[in-house]
Parts: structure tokens; sequence; C-alpha cells
């Protein structure tokens, strides 16, 4: 594997964990979404080569800067106990990110598994097939539970939180695939050399 | 071989589908939601009698939706201006309403001195945070300006939220009781049972002498049915008992009797789907 991929898919890995991780200190967001999907821009843009898929993948991503912009200015998160108190627009905002956000982790899937191709083991390219289904059955339960929120007493609250639950978990397994792809080892021992001389960085 | 290389998510169908049960979703739910919404605050029906003599503090209920429009903001009772109402937090919550409550309290020093011949308030002047503001029936508010001394001492009370309760009270002196009775008998009917203990028999013969230290028991019984209009109706209603004491003066003299409001989530929504018309 070359070094640039390697650190391609490290810099998407680390640009998927700033929007995942919402650690708000006073009421700065200490990783920022913006940065996230920009580093997730420009890894996209170094994965490019070749990829179809990969030019969608990259508007999503500027989407979703673009939208994130607003978070630095004011907090977008709705409290669950104040969801039917909050203004339509809010809940238009959180649904058009979360939606662009599931349409780019898919895209996101479909690249890493082209990438997986000719390098990974078997078993991994079955784990980002996987993990995909697992993303997306989560991604369309949580689309499809979300406006029940303007309905449902507190009792039902519980559910709703284990289903946030199974989506971060879905995210995380998505992160952790970038990560393993990049630790992949070449199999071809003729690339082995040159792939030595470049591991330092 | 790679044992599951299909990547496409199954079928052509399978994003339109996803897309229209997520449409789905929001439009039943947009639309529940519209539909479990008042139009306006409801004021529950008040059935009540007050001592301004005895600065007798007491509550009006309303459910006002949660978030969607008119919210009350203030209560004036246009008979009765030394009563000022405070607009409290919603205690009780259901999913798309909050009961609200406002608290009267009579200005002391206006009502506990007055004597004024007895009224009966059934409207009550709203404000709100939108809009003008609008008379609306509150039920029946009977006020009476009493300053008659008791001779009764509270002696024990008991109350639990299945409806039933006792009073106990001691006898300061010598008395004839002529008369027992509790407001709003008429409308109560069967939903509030008395009985009476005194001179330590049960279901005394009226009129029964007293002497001093005697105890006088009440128990009572609260029975609304969930399903009736009555669920919907607040009662402070007061027994009532008229005695004779030795100097020959006429007492009319009253005890409290607690009541329980309890609406349940189906009730409330009952309220809702009626358009907040109670009968």
């Amino acid at each position: 594997m070359n070094p640039a991929l390697r650190s391609a898919l490290r810099r998407l890995g680390w640009g998927l964990v700033f929007p995942l991780v919402d650690v708000h200190i006073v009421l700065v967001d200490a990783l920022p979404d913006l940065i996230g999907y920009l580093l997730i821009v420009s890894a996209l843009r170094r994965l490019g080569a070749g990829h179809e898929g990969v030019k969608a993948a990259i508007w999503l991503a500027v989407a979703l800067a673009l939208l994130s912009v607003a978070q630095l200015v004011f907090n977008a998160s709705i409290n669950i106990n104040q969801f039917a108190t909050a203004p339509l627009a809010i809940h238009v905002y959180v649904q058009a990110a979360i939606i662009l956000h599931g349409l780019l982790a898919y895209r996101i899937f479909q690249i890493l598994y082209r990438i997986a191709g000719p390098i990974a083991p078997p078993p991994l390219k079955d784990a980002i097939v996987s993990r995909r289904n697992y993303y997306m059955a989560v991604f369309a339960a949580q689309l499809f539970f979300y406006p029940f929120l303007l309905n449902i007493d507190e009792s039902w609250i519980m559910l709703l939180l284990a289903l946030q639950l199974c989506f971060m978990l879905a995210e995380f397994l998505l992160i952790r695939l970038p990560f393993r792809m990049s630790r992949i080892r070449h199999k071809p021992p003729a690339d082995r050399g040159e792939n030595l001389a470049s591991e330092p960085q | 071989m790679h044992p599951n290389p299909k990547l496409r998510l199954n079928g052509k169908w399978l994003w339109p589908a996803l897309t229209l049960l997520i449409a789905t979703s929001w439009v039943g739910n947009l639309w529940y939601y519209e539909a479990m919404q008042l139009e306006k605050p409801v004021f529950l029906k008040h059935y009540m009698i007050l001592y301004p003599n005895l600065n007798d503090g007491f509550e009006l209920t309303y459910a006002e939706n949660k978030s969607k429009g008119k919210k009350v903001t203030g209560i004036r009772i246009e008979e009765l201006p030394e009563l000022l109402f405070r607009i409290d937090p919603h205690p009780d919550t259901y999913t798309h309403q909050v009961l609200g409550k406002a608290y009267g309290e009579w200005r002391t020093e206006a009502a506990a001195q007055v004597e004024r011949a007895p009224i009966t308030v059934k409207e009550a002047t709203v404000y709100y945070n939108d809009g003008p503001p609008e008379k609306v029936p509150i039920g029946e508010i009977r006020v009476v300006w009493d300053r008659q001394q008791s001779v009764l001492v509270m002696s024990s009370t008991s109350g639990s939220t299945n409806g039933n309760g006792q009073y106990s009270v001691n006898v300061t002196q010598p008395i004839t009781l002529e008369q027992v009775d509790y407001s709003f008998s008429d409308r109560l009917g069967k939903m509030f049972e008395l009985t009476m203990e005194g001179g330590g028999e049960p279901g005394p013969q009226l009129p029964l002498r007293m002497t001093a230290g005697d105890l006088l028991t009440f128990d009572y019984q609260w029975t609304v049915p969930d399903e009736s209009p009555a669920a919907y109706e607040i009662y402070r209603t007061r027994i009532l008992m008229t005695y004779k004491t030795e100097d020959g003066r006429t007492i009319h003299d009253r005890l409290p009797v607690n009541f329980n409001l309890y609406l349940s989530e189906k009730q409330m929504k009952r309220l809702v789907r009626a358009g907040g018309e109670l009968p």
C-alpha cells in the first residue's frame, strides 16, 4: 500500500471521528464537525482517482461542512424533553444533516470496498459489507422513528436511546474500517521493499 | 471466492420504499400531533364553596397544549377584584398537554374584614399570551362571607388517593347538632357518600345533644366514574353543620372535604378529541 493511500485512509477515519464525538466544553464543541467534514473532503480527494462515486461523496461532505458551520454559531442539538417545542427549522436542519451524513457513510462504505478489492483479505471485505448493511438498517430505523418523538411519552424514550446507541456503534464500526485498511501489509512480496522503504511516515 | 460480493442494496425498489416509509412516518406523526392539540386552553368545571374570611385559598385547573397555541397568562374574576391569581408552572404532564394551575389568593386585609351577601361566580376573565382576553365558564363558585366562630376543633383527618377519608372533630362546649349536609349535594348524587358517627354511635338521630369533649366523626367516599363527564369536574365541597350552643346561638359551621383530581392520559385524549368541549 502506498503511503499516500495509507495517510488518506487515516485522515478519512479521523474525519469521521469529529461528527461522532460531541464533547462540548462550555459552549464550544471540542471536535467541531466542520473540521471533520473538511478532513473527509480532503481524504476523499486523495482517494478519488479512478473510483466512481467519489465525486458524489465529496459533494455530500462539502454540503455537510457548510451545514455544520451553523453549529459553530448556535446549538443545534435538540433536548429530547423539548422535542415538540423545538422550532420546525431545527428539525429540518437535524434531519437534513442526518440524511446527508447517512448517504455520505454509504458512499464511504462503497469506496472502501472498492479500495479493499485488490488488497484486503476476504474477512475484511465481508466486514465492510456487513457493517454497511447494519449501518444502513439502523440509519433507516432512526429516520423512521424520529417523527414519533412528536407523539410518544417518556416511557418510550429508552427505546429511542437504545436506537441511538446502535447508531453510535454503527458509526464506530465504520470509523474502524479505514484505520484497519491502512494497516494492511501488501501481499505481493514484490511490493514489500518499496513499501518498507516508504514506511517511516 | 468472496462469499458476499454483492454490494448494491437489493433491488431497485428498496430506496423508494425506504423513502416512502420515512415520509409516511412524518406525515402520520405530524397529522396525529396536530389532531392532538387543543384549539385553546380549556378550563375544567369547578364546583366550590369559598370563605374569604377564612383566607380560603383555592386553585383553578385548566388544560393547555404543551407547546403549540395559546397559553394562559392571567385570570381575573370581575365580581371578586380582591382575588389575585398566580399562574403556576404545570405539575401534571401529558404527552401533548399540561394541566395548569391558577392559585387564587385573597388579599387578606380586603377580604377578611368585609361582610357581603354570598355570590355565585360562573365565569372568569382569562388573559392569554396571544389575543384578547375572554370570559370562560369555570363551573360554579359560591363565595360566602361568614365570620362565625366555630366551637369545633379538628382532632384528626385522614385521606387516601382512592377517594375516601375521615374527619374527626372535638366539641369544645355543649351543643345540639340539628342538621348535617354538604354543599353541592344535588350535583354530587351518588358520587359522594357521607356517613357520620356521633355520641359513640353511627348514623345518630338528629338533633343530637353533645357535651364538651365529645367526638364527631365523618367518613366520606368519592366515587367518580372515569368515563363520566364528572371526571373532569373539580369539587370543593364542605360538610355543613347547623348547631345550637347553650347560650342559644345558632351556628352554621363547615368542614373541608379533600378532593383529588386525577386525569389519565386516556381521559386527556378524550377531552382533546371532544374539541375541548366539556358536557
